[in-house]
């Protein structure tokens, strides 16, 4: 499976093939990182229908993770991509407004990566 | 006697003046008048005493009298009309003198013309008095050169009219004297109580307006409080946000490490071979490597409270030695994620270039990040203004160090709606906004001038309108 990981923050990278070092050894998952949401989109327009599930950060400068998801949501009809936002805020408005826009699943920073790991399993 | 001198004033033009000078002008035409009249009783006691020829200076005198203030009555030259009479005062008691024989037959008539400087102290200035007083020493000395080595005609007049003359002479001009110098005396005396009065006024005032400006300060230091109060809590989610990231990384970093170390731990159960060593190795290094990320992200998460608590706390008011980019990007992130988490966020993309050979410059950090916080709050605000009625519109900040000569140059500059030349330069003034209701304080900017004004910079202001601001902070190192 095919992962596409979205945040400004770049360290995000280390973690994620720390955290998944075993998955990615033997290969049953695939990362790709993206570090703001125009390069995500330049990414998704150059590997269509490659990445299954899309794990964006939403408060990046430039496009937000919210216009992203809105952009993929419009885009990429079939098949949709499953598209996670993580920020770090848990608050009500966002979490509304990611919904609204079609995200499949919302998770709160700091990242717990035991839930996550459950619902790659998923 | 007031409507008499109002009236002297119309028909002579000067209603317009001080009420001082409207009286030295009405007492100077009175006092042509009084002169011209006593002159016509001395000629009639003159004539009447059978001495005609006396009368001639005096009549001289009249007649160049009514002439000049007909002169100042049709040319208004008050200057020219003062020089004049003064000049005629001066020359007319020679010319009697002259006329009657000496300073014995004139009962010193001569000493008359002291009423020319006297009038020039009072009309004229000290300068032009001191020169009628020369004038009139010289007026005497020729006079008795007259009576000393010129045979003129003497009258003679009877020893007893002499007498009453000297007597009228000397009483007449020495009373003059006395009451010029009377009225001079009392005026400074009432001029010193006015003074006194004045200045008690003077400092209850003062008092009064030290008191106004220590309220004042008390407000004002009030309300610059209350501005800091309202940017920490606008800044709060922002602050949320900025600490949750490092968080999240210290959280996942050190949890992976405590799993790379069992991992360790497995390892050295193993039976002593190569391959464990090496994987010991590999592992170790990982976790040397996610120590680094929590050490990093610990660092950045402390700095980021510290100047939170910059925020709140009240300043120092002492420059420190502060990394000026590192201050910059951290209050410009700040900034753009307090405007992500507050209401009605948008994108905006940020584009930020430093000039690495800026390196330590002293700073009151805790006001200093407060203008960076402003600034780039404004331009967000700004933008957003902007986006609400433009299509295709991409907010855009751009925050710029960078060096000339011996000072600190930091730009930021949005292309957001410009700032309309009308209020240009009323920006800076205190509780000027266009935010509307209680969006702003209208101190924002205000506060932003001062804390630069403390550090001996100086702020520009540059936009176009409808294209965009750009702030630019001079600082010198």
């Amino acid at each position: 499976m095919k992962i596409l990981v979205v945040d400004d923050e770049r360290d995000i990278q280390t973690l994620f093939e720390q955290r998944f070092r075993k998955e990615i050894k033997d290969k049953t998952l695939v990362f790709a990182f993206a570090f703001s949401g125009e390069e995500a989109l330049a990414y998704l327009n150059l590997h269509e229908h490659e990445a299954v599930l899309i794990l964006s950060d939403i408060n990046m400068p430039g496009m937000s993770g919210l216009e992203l998801l809105r952009q993929i949501k419009q885009t990429y009809h079939k098949p949709p991509p499953v598209v996670m936002m993580i920020t770090a805020y848990g608050d009500a408005e966002n979490f509304n407004t990611a919904k609204e826009l079609g995200a499949d699943d919302f998770l709160t920073k700091p990242v717990d990566f035991k839930v996550l790991k459950e619902k790659f399993k998923l | 006697m007031i409507d008499y001198k109002e009236k002297l004033a119309s028909v002579f033009g000067y209603s317009s003046y001080s009420d001082e000078e409207r009286q030295r002008r009405s007492i100077l035409i009175i006092l042509v008048g009084l002169t011209s009249f006593a002159g016509l009783i001395y000629s009639v006691i003159y004539v009447f005493l059978g001495v005609s020829q006396a009368m001639i200076a005096i009549q001289i005198y009249i007649g160049f009298s009514l002439i000049n203030l007909a002169l100042y009555y049709f040319y208004k030259n008050y200057n020219f009309f003062r020089n004049v009479q003064l000049l005629a005062i001066l020359l007319f008691p020679t010319l009697t003198h002259i006329l009657i024989g000496g300073f014995e037959q004139s009962s010193v008539v001569v000493l008359s013309a002291m009423m020319s400087p006297l009038g020039a102290l009072m009309f004229h200035t000290p300068k032009r008095a001191k020169v009628f007083f020369m004038l009139f020493v010289l007026m005497v000395f020729l006079s008795v050169i007259i009576d000393l080595f010129i045979p003129i005609a003497r009258i003679d007049i009877p020893k007893d009219v002499r007498i009453v003359f000297y007597f009228l002479n000397i009483v007449i001009i020495t009373s003059i004297s006395f009451f010029l110098l009377l009225k001079f005396v009392s005026d400074n005396e009432e001029f010193k109580m006015e003074l006194k009065s004045k200045n008690l006024e003077l400092s209850e005032e003062k008092q009064r307006v030290e008191e106004t400006l220590a309220e004042l300060k008390t407000t004002q230091n009030q309300l610059i409080q209350h501005e800091k109060l309202a940017s920490l809590g606008q800044l709060t989610a922002g602050i949320a946000h900025e600490i949750k990231n490092p968080l999240n990384f210290i959280n996942n970093f050190s949890e992976l490490s405590l799993e790379l170390i069992d991992e360790v731990f497995d390892e050295l159960k193993k039976p002593d071979n190569k391959d464990a060593t090496e994987n010991i190795t590999a592992l170790l290094g990982d976790v040397k490597l996610n120590l680094q990320k929590v050490y990093k992200h610990g660092s950045r998460a402390d700095s980021i409270v510290k100047s939170m608590l910059m925020h709140s706390r009240g300043s120092t008011g002492e420059k420190v030695l502060t990394a000026l980019n590192t201050m910059v990007s951290e209050n410009m992130t700040l900034s753009f994620h307090s405007m992500r988490a507050n209401k009605n966020p948008y994108n905006v993309s940020l584009e930020i270039s430093l000039d690495e050979s800026i390196g330590m410059v002293p700073l009151i950090a805790e006001d200093f990040s407060r203008v960076i916080i402003n600034l780039c709050n404004n331009a967000f605000d700004a933008m957003r203004e902007k986006l609400a009625h433009s299509e295709g519109y991409i907010p855009k900040l751009r925050v710029t160090t960078s060096t000339s000569g011996s000072k600190v140059i930091i730009q930021i500059a949005d292309n957001g709606p410009g700032i309309p030349e009308h209020i240009k330069d009323k920006i800076m003034q205190p509780f000027f906004t266009t935010k509307k209701g209680t969006e702003g304080t209208g101190l924002g900017l205000s506060i932003t001038h001062d804390i630069i004004e403390v550090h001996g910079g100086e702020l520009k202001v540059d936009s176009i309108e409808g294209e965009g601001a750009e702030f630019t902070i001079i600082l010198p190192v």
